[in-house]
């Protein structure tokens, strides 16, 4: 009985064009969108280059120029530096083809910077360095035995950092978006939840209402329904992060199999959270629809899928509902995965989907067990 | 007139995408507006560097001080993992480690690995403090090394290296100008979604329901001829088109200021093709007769699509150029490139904004031609 329930729940879910719409066509344009128009910004815009910069009236020989002669020679020189003179140097500035010039015809280096950022403060950096070299050897000019002792140290070079790389995962912070598209689609799948608890109630459809007249058990026919969209929505979520990951190339890291759980987990959570609101004994489906289509929205902004920095601003001011917010919890266990070693983290958001998937669950069989109707 | 009344009747109901729409987009557009502020000099980028001092020496706390007159200090954090999350999501920028023994290697000149770092990925301020670092450790040798105490050459370190290049603030002579500043320019940069969005929504969506079948048939047969009931549509669309625009404009004047002035005006003049545009997508898309979610996943679809590959949401100067490539062929584009040179992204050029403008006019003739042949070819199969 239950598995022909299962059958034609699965038949009828198949054949509702918003599924196919809102929980694959949608997600895969919209994570083609964020591939096209954000790939490429990771590299231009966070991971160190050589900072362009004109030097202007800078002679062969000067002890400026072996400096940054010296430097072209490093692994990663700070500073790309080109030779011009002030004219060349200003078009090159308002053409936007260099972040600075830096002047070496008086008796310091000024610097003349078209912008503020850190291609700017690494400019002036490089100056101040410079210059307060040329300070220090102006001071121990006048004791002239000490003099080659201090511009020795001056002049050596200070490997004075050790670096250490904390996480080897995928550090393009635009990777977030992609969780955030996928915490997106599993909380649309309200939108087949509602309908497992709505066809099922008498008051709320006519299909409802058909059911209830029929002797079989309504908790069966619910299970069949709820777990057919279960079914239902673990294929949208396998077949959405499969699109990003092997057609888009988005890196979900190694371990792409929790990946695939985590978003099956919160698809679960998706339409139970439809199950649940569904099973409120008022309001069409159109309003409970818009209702969830708003809320699962908003959702998805606190997590980061407009603005990347939002969920960062709640966890320093509001950490709670960062724990609380389905769609972050969809997204962080994911991040998890990407960021930390080990799964401790990533069980935790786990298991936080479960526990709101049974409680919501729960919330909607409650409701709608023993209703009888005198008449409808 | 009762097609042209009509043509309100249903819009009435199909308020509400615009009054959404409007809504958000002029909340973000105030907000985004009064967040910003105009730049006459330079100031430098202030970091938010967290300071392990394993050394707490004297030696140390000197550098932690120097540190904080330009940054910012954070708190040290309780694990691994949280200071991992706080380098991922950039609310520290660097993280030091002053390693124990920090003074007396100072001192003895073994200055090698004397800092630890941890990064999560290597940007420039992992690069901008390597330099800093190497500067303040080579500057105190040098003062050692010239005789002086610690205390003295720590002092005399700080004192040299808080002395500032001079730096001038260049005012790029690009086409930007105080009529149209790059702030206010934002409103005008966003105004092709909202304008695709809303268009679609509503003019598409009565436009679908005039088209339908059944009513298209009952007013065919009334005594208003056809033409005439044609025209009163085609009307009522203008006047709902020109005043969603004039809505804006307006609401653009409140956020400009008072009247645009100068070059503003050819950014509203851009923005008044690109309706034209917009207005012509949502006649063409109306015009195929879609079933209601169909018909809103397009609108999705277009809107969001033009705007991701035509740089309104992801500037030009960052987007691939196959995409750039790809967006040559949308109107968005071309909308996008004459508000470039207007803000002076891009230097202006009268000639290339006339293109612009033209090549705008031009998309928009073309989706009013696709619609009109829509329209032969669906009353054909219809009567047939």
């Amino acid at each position: 009985m239950f598995l022909h329930d299962l059958k034609y729940e699965l038949i009828s879910s198949l054949r509702t064009k918003q599924v196919i719409i809102w929980l694959l066509i949608y997600p895969m344009i919209l994570g083609t969108l964020f591939k096209v128009a954000f790939s490429g910004i990771y590299e231009k815009e966070n991971l160190f280059s050589s900072v362009p910069a004109v030097v202007v009236g800078c002679s062969e020989g000067s002890p400026l120029r072996s400096v940054l002669d010296g430097m072209k020679n490093s692994d990663k020189p700070l500073l790309d530096v080109k030779y011009a003179d002030r004219e060349e140097a200003e078009k090159l500035l308002n053409d936007g083809d260099t972040e600075g010039i830096i002047d070496a015809s008086g008796e310091a280096l000024t610097l003349t910077v078209a912008g503020e950022g850190m291609n700017e403060t690494i400019l002036k950096a490089f100056c101040d360095q410079y210059n307060s070299n040329a300070k220090v050897i102006t001071e121990s000019a006048s004791d002239p035995a000490k003099l080659g002792a201090v511009t020795e140290q001056l002049m050596k070079d200070a490997n004075v950092v050790e670096h250490k790389q904390l996480v080897e995962g995928n550090m393009d912070f635009f990777v977030e978006y992609f969780y955030n598209l996928v915490a997106m689609i599993a909380l649309f799948g309200s939108m087949i939840g509602i309908t497992a608890a709505m066809d099922n109630q008498a008051n709320l459809s006519a299909l409802g209402a058909r059911k209830c007249c029929s002797p079989r058990p309504k908790m069966l026919s619910l299970l069949a329904a709820l777990t057919a969209r279960f079914i239902l929505m673990a294929v949208c979520m396998v077949i959405t992060i499969s699109y990003f990951s092997f057609i888009l190339k988005i890196d979900y890291g190694e371990r792409l199999g929790l990946v695939y759980l985590a978003g099956t987990v919160g698809g679960m959570l998706g339409v139970s959270l439809g199950f649940a609101v569904g099973s409120i004994g008022f309001g069409n489906y159109g309003i409970k629809n818009s209702i969830l289509t708003a809320v699962s929205l908003l959702l998805c902004f606190c997590s980061g899928l407009m603005d990347g920095n939002m969920k960062i601003r709640i966890q320093e001011n509001v950490p709670v509902l960062n724990k609380l917010n389905p769609a972050a919890v969809i997204a962080d266990s994911m991040h998890c995965l990407n960021v930390f070693n080990d799964t401790k983290m990533y069980t935790e958001k786990l298991i936080t989907m479960l526990v709101m998937t049974a409680v919501l669950v729960m919330f909607g069989f409650i409701i709608t067990r023993r209703r009888k109707y005198a008449s409808l | 007139m009762q097609v042209f009344n009509t043509f309100f009747k249903v819009l009435k109901k199909k308020k509400t995408a615009l009054v959404i729409y409007t809504v958000i987009f002029l909340v973000i557009s105030f907000v985004l507006a009064s967040g910003s502020e105009t730049r006459d000099q330079f100031k430098e980028s202030k970091l938010k560097i967290m300071v392990i001092d394993e050394d707490a020496s004297a030696a140390s706390k000197a550098l932690t001080d120097l540190i904080g007159k330009k940054h910012t200090i954070k708190e040290k954090t309780s694990d691994d993992d949280e200071l991992t999350e706080k380098l991922y999501w950039t609310t520290i920028d660097y993280a030091l480690v002053i390693k124990s023994g920090y003074e007396s290697n100072l001192v003895s000149g073994s200055t090698d690995d004397l800092f630890g770092e941890y990064h999560v990925r290597e940007n420039y301020s992992t690069a901008y403090m390597t330099t800093v670092l190497g500067q303040y450790v080579k500057t105190a040798r040098a003062y050692l090394a010239a005789g002086k105490p610690l205390d003295e050459a720590l002092s005399a370190t700080a004192d040299t290296l808080s002395k500032d290049t001079e730096t001038i603030y260049y005012e790029k002579s690009d086409g930007s100008s105080e009529d149209y500043s790059n702030e206010f320019s934002t409103y005008f940069q966003y105004m092709p979604y909202i304008l695709l969005a809303v268009l679609m929504s509503v003019l598409g969506a009565v436009l679908t329901i005039m088209n339908r079948k059944d009513i298209r048939f009952r007013t065919d047969c009334s005594c208003t001829k056809p033409r005439s009931a044609t025209l009163q549509i085609f009307g009522a669309a203008v006047v709902m088109v020109l005043g969603i625009w004039l809505l804006y404009m307006v609401a653009g004047i409140f956020l400009y200021g008072g009247i645009y002035r100068g070059i503003a005006w050819l950014a509203v003049l851009n923005s008044l093709v690109f309706t034209i545009v917009a207005a012509s997508i949502s006649l063409f898309i109306a015009g195929l007769g879609l079933e209601e979610n169909v018909f809103t996943a397009i609108t999705i679809i277009v809107s969001l699509g033009m705007c991701f590959l035509c740089g309104i949401f992801v500037p030009l100067s960052v987007l691939g150029e196959g995409v750039k490539t790809a967006g040559r062929f949308l109107p968005g584009y071309w909308y996008v490139v004459a508000n470039d040179m207007l803000k002076g992204a891009e230097p202006f050029d009268a000639g290339k904004y006339a293109g612009c403008i033209g090549i705008q006019l031009g998309f928009a003739a073309a989706f009013v031609m696709l619609s009109l042949v829509v329209k032969k070819s669906r009353k054909r199969e219809t009567t047939a």
